[in-house]
């Protein structure tokens, strides 16, 4: 009988009792569709790195042979060696001279290339090369193609065996690309003996051990003598890394979501069972004196929530893999990493999420109801003495009896009804920070935009030149259009000239030749020249090695052995990772050779596209409309934070207006026998919806950009997006916040009008 | 000069449809005077509160007219039934229906955000000889005193018609009889139309007019020609 009571009681306060069904269904939703994600992506990357046996371990230098394998595999904990060369190539001009990263071996033991179509990689086969799928995907290249690398000097042209991934390329973006482009990079194993002798020299030893591979460095340099470059682990190659941020920031957002859903859910729930508790106050007084156990009333009450929360948490879990989660595999795992088998995935944590959540609900329920429930049934028979009122905080106010008294009611109000009032600004607050985040993160992508492609790179046009560019090729040319020489190349940078290796981050280092085409900018994103004499470090890089104005920061290419010591002059910041950027004068005074990657100009350089020593020439226009193509998840992502956030807004507004109509139910009809009109009535309640919402609105505006930040923070150190937010989206938030909360108030109009005078009147309860 | 206050003429009040249609009112006419003192009798379900109910502008009749001060109210809208109770009609409930998060003061002068010529809510506070009482809430007073706020909330729209539904339902019998002396007083020293509807007799006899009610019919009309004081009967 009690569940037929059950029935019919959430048909009575459906808004309610739904809204619990919502809140739990949107909190699993986010969790689980995150973390379909989150899982599905981390098993196919387990998967991956156990079929290719991925290294946890690099060892660069110069010179490496067996003898050096031998000595390290016979280190305590290591366990396969595998000896490499690794070079950075240029593809031929008719794929835009892409960087193509090329790997010369002799055996396949670590980091296997794994074999996405194709023959298996064959490290003897000296007629073929092994090459990476995407970037066979983006030029339609086919097995049996030919294709032509330039390395070493050398123009290596090989037909195509097999398409490859290994997880040092999940991540792939080109130095000079702002996002992955697939047309710009790739990688490519050959047999080390397609290399003329001379040139079989291993720079690379990769390995795997049993532990913490930077624990291992004392034994490494004792066992090769100290005749190594640095040793790095996983986290410094950032093609497997990135992923390791992405995947780990999705994890914090399942959790994040979640929890403000929950607790939201919290706050309904208490309200709810709160007020029907009370309101069934007689009926509890029968039950119990009929003879009815107080255990089974408290079943029969938290059974609500149990039921909804159940209710929910199923369609949630449902829900999220079948739509968010596909969503972001397809887009994550489909298009802009590249792992192998990557579907949504699923596990316990999910159910044991949702058994936490129907726990907590059910736990909210028993603590708002057992109050209640500890009265004698005879004094729960009586109807309840009249809620006691006296002087709220507000009466202190100078000009409290010049308020109106639509005012001072609601004033009221709030403070005898706090837990609604919190309910309702923090509810609103909420909704107010997700629309931040949506509307937040577009500007943010408009202002780096900006900021990359106006201040930093003040030019109208990038020729990219050959690998077979000479200096003098290039110089003529800027001779004859006008622009800036570039150099662009992977360094690594430390604090100290001898630093051990977890000291150490591998980056970037760009240099230029100071004619302010391209340029730097300092902490405050305004563009400042390099002084002589010193170089600008990003911000990131500077704070994570601790390095300041005036520090001196020590570099080296990968592949020289020697630390370079140089000034910084300046902290800089860049929207994706860089490291150093330094003037040409000061690079050549340092005795390197200026190898110019690309030109760029505010002249029209499309006629370039001839010049021998050109691989591509790319508009201002060309480069932005690549960066909007590959911000096009942005819009996915503001998509989800808007319903989230209406979805919020509504149901924490609506319930705090309908449990402030059903409290005051009786004071409403007794205004209307006085002579209220209905709208007077509904503005009454829409006055502290209102006043709520503004206080959520105003709350939210700090923390929305506190969120915004620290989302854009979780992207790891190879990013550095300042987060910003345009005036228009705090007022299109605050707007569309305020908007529903009028919407709401004319969602009472019908009640209110058909209050029923007569029937609230008569009766007590 | 008409000195008609309030004819109800044939007025029929029914509920639901079909096989559940309930009559709460049959043909029911009656009128009232102005200034008179009129008590409505009759045993729970006699459809005395739909006729109070009718009259306060709180429903409408199903059939037949209402008239007070020559207006036809049956036929007003929404929005003029509002105006209605707000400009002609004081109430006071059984179980008094003050708002709990105003004083008594707050409760009377709340008339004036709908009646904007409202008498003075501390002269009515003054009159209902709670003067002293005017910063409490409505938890911190007596049930009387509570109906004394009531009734001062009702003066102070000035209506030409006090209406009370069991007034005196939730009081003790000492308390219930100074809100009667106060109300037959209006009646008396104000001239404004009382009417109240009791299951009590004994109220009746401070009545000028008792009207009986049985099965939603009006079973007789009395006048008395003596009405009694408060004080005169017993309870």
């Amino acid at each position: 009988m009690l569940n037929r009571k059950m029935l019919r009681d959430i048909k009575g306060n459906f808004a309610q009792f739904f809204s619990i069904f919502l809140l739990s269904l949107v909190a699993m939703w986010c969790y689980t569709g995150f973390q379909s994600n989150v899982i599905g992506g981390s098993k196919a990357r387990e998967q991956f790195n156990k079929d290719t046996n991925f290294s946890d371990g690099w060892i660069y230098g110069a010179g490496f042979d067996s003898q050096s394998a031998d000595k390290l595999s016979e280190i305590r904990n290591v366990n396969d060696v595998q000896l490499r060369t690794e070079v950075l190539g240029k593809a031929d001009e008719e794929y835009n001279t892409a960087e193509v990263y090329c790997y010369f071996q002799n055996a396949s033991i670590v980091t296997k290339p794994y074999i996405m179509e194709g023959d298996e990689y064959d490290p003897t086969d000296t007629e073929g090369v092994w090459l990476f799928y995407r970037f066979a995907n983006a030029w339609d290249l086919k097995l049996g193609d030919s294709f032509t690398v330039h390395v070493l000097g050398q123009d290596i042209e090989k037909k195509i065996k097999g398409l490859i991934t290994t997880p040092e390329y999940e991540f792939a973006c080109a130095s000079t690309d702002t996002d992955t482009d697939f047309h710009n990079i790739g990688c490519a194993y050959f047999s080390m003996n397609v290399l003329p002798d001379e040139l079989q020299l291993y720079n690379e030893m990769t390995f795997t051990c049993d532990t913490d591979p930077l624990k291992l460095e004392d034994d490494i340099s004792e066992a090769l003598d100290g005749n190594y470059a640095f040793l790095a682990d996983r986290k410094s190659i950032d093609g497997y890394n990135r992923l390791t941020d992405e995947l780990a920031q999705h994890d914090s957002f399942s959790y994040i979501f979640s929890f403000v859903f929950v607790a939201i859910a919290i706050l309904v729930i208490t309200t709810t069972m709160k007020r029907m508790v009370a309101q069934q106050r007689t009926q509890i007084g029968t039950l119990n004196a009929l003879g009815m156990k107080n255990s089974k009333i408290i079943r029969h009450y938290v059974s609500f929530s149990l039921v909804l929360s159940a209710l929910g948490c199923v369609a949630g879990i449902i829900l999220g893999i079948f739509t968010l989660g596909r969503v972001m595999v397809d887009m994550f795992g489909g298009e802009f990493y590249s792992v192998p088998n990557w579907s949504a995935g699923y596990d316990f944590k999910s159910i044991g999420l949702a058994a936490t959540i129907i726990l907590i609900c059910t736990g909210s329920a028993f603590l708002s109801c057992r109050k209640i429930l500890k009265i004698h049934p005879s004094e729960a028979l009586r109807p309840a003495v009249t809620s006691s009122a006296k002087p709220c905080i507000f009466e202190k106010l100078p000009f409290w009896n010049n308020l109106s008294f639509n005012t001072r009611y609601n004033l009221r109000d709030v403070s005898r009804s706090k837990l609604r009032a919190v309910m309702g600004v923090f509810g609103t607050m909420m909704g107010m920070i997700v629309m931040l985040l949506g509307l937040g993160a577009y500007d943010t992508v408009d202002f780096v935009k900006e900021w990359y492609f106006s201040d930093i790179q003040n030019y109208s046009y990038q020729v990219l030149f050959n690998d077979n560019c000479t200096l003098e090729q290039a110089e003529e040319l800027r001779a004859q259009i006008d622009g800036e020489l570039i150099s662009m190349q992977p360094i690594s940078i430390a604090a100290s000239s001898r630093p051990t290796s977890d000291e150490i981050i591998s980056c970037k280092l760009a240099v230029s030749e100071g004619k302010g085409l391209y340029c730097v900018s300092d902490k405050e994103l305004d563009v400042v020249p390099i002084e002589m004499g010193t170089v600008a470090l990003t911000m990131k890089q500077a704070d994570k090695l601790g390095i300041k104005k005036g520090d001196k920061v020590y570099w080296k290419s990968s592949d020289g052995n020697e630390w370079n010591e140089s000034t910084v002059g300046l902290i800089s910041r860049h929207p994706s990772i860089t490291g150093i950027t330094m003037l040409r004068e000061d690079y050549e005074a340092q005795g390197f050779e200026f190898s110019p990657a690309m030109m760029v100009s505010k002249n029209d350089c499309t006629s370039a596209k001839d010049s021998d020593c050109v691989s591509a020439v790319h508009s201002m226009n060309d480069l932005r409309a690549s960066f909007d193509k590959s911000m096009e998840v942005m819009d996915l992502l503001v998509y989800f934070m808007v319903l989230f956030s209406v979805i919020l807004i509504v149901v924490v507004l609506y319930n705090s207006g309908n449990l402030s109509f059903n409290e005051r139910e009786k004071e409403l009809a007794t205004l209307k026998v006085m002579g209220f009109t209905s709208a007077r009535i509904r503005r009454l309640i829409s006055t502290q919806n209102l006043w709520l919402s503004v206080i959520g609105v105003i709350c939210g505006v700090p923390f929305g950009r506190v969120a915004l930040q620290a989302m854009m923070d979780s992207n790891g150190d190879a990013i550095d997006w300042p987060c910003s937010m345009a005036l228009s989206s705090y007022l299109l938030s605050a707007g569309f916040v305020m908007g529903v909360s009028i919407l709401v108030g004319f969602m009472f109009s019908r009640r209110i009008k058909h209050i029923d005078m007569v029937g609230v009147l008569k009766g007590m309860e | 000069m008409n000195n008609t206050a309030v004819e109800f003429k044939n007025v029929v009040k029914t509920y639901g449809k079909g096989e559940g249609l309930q009559v709460a009112v049959d043909h029911v006419s009656f009128t009232i005077d102005k200034g008179e003192f009129v008590v409505i009798l009759g045993r729970s379900g006699a459809g005395k509160s739909t006729v109070l109910n009718m009259l306060g502008g709180m429903d409408v009749p199903t059939e037949g007219q209402v008239i007070v001060d020559g207006s036809d109210i049956s036929s007003y809208s929404d929005k003029q039934l509002s105006l209605y109770r707000a400009d002609t009609i004081g109430f006071i409930f059984q179980f008094y229906n003050l708002i709990p998060g105003l004083t008594a003061y707050e409760n009377v002068a709340l008339v004036k955000d709908i009646k904007k010529d409202a008498l003075d809510p501390d002269d009515m506070l003054d009159r209902v000889g709670l003067s002293d009482q005017k910063r409490k809430f409505p938890s911190q007073m007596s049930g009387g005193q509570q109906q004394r706020v009531s009734i001062a909330r009702a003066l102070a729209k000035n209506p030409k018609i006090i209406l009370g539904d069991e007034p005196t339902g939730a009081l003790d019998s000492e308390t219930g009889k100074l809100v009667i002396e106060m109300l037959q007083k209006l009646s008396t020293d104000e001239g404004n139309t009382v009417i109240l509807v009791t299951h009590n007799a004994d109220i009746a006899k401070c009545a000028n007019k008792v009207i009986h009610m049985r099965n939603g019919k009006i079973s007789s009309v009395r006048t008395n020609e003596k009405p009694l004081s408060v004080n005169e009967i017993e309870w």
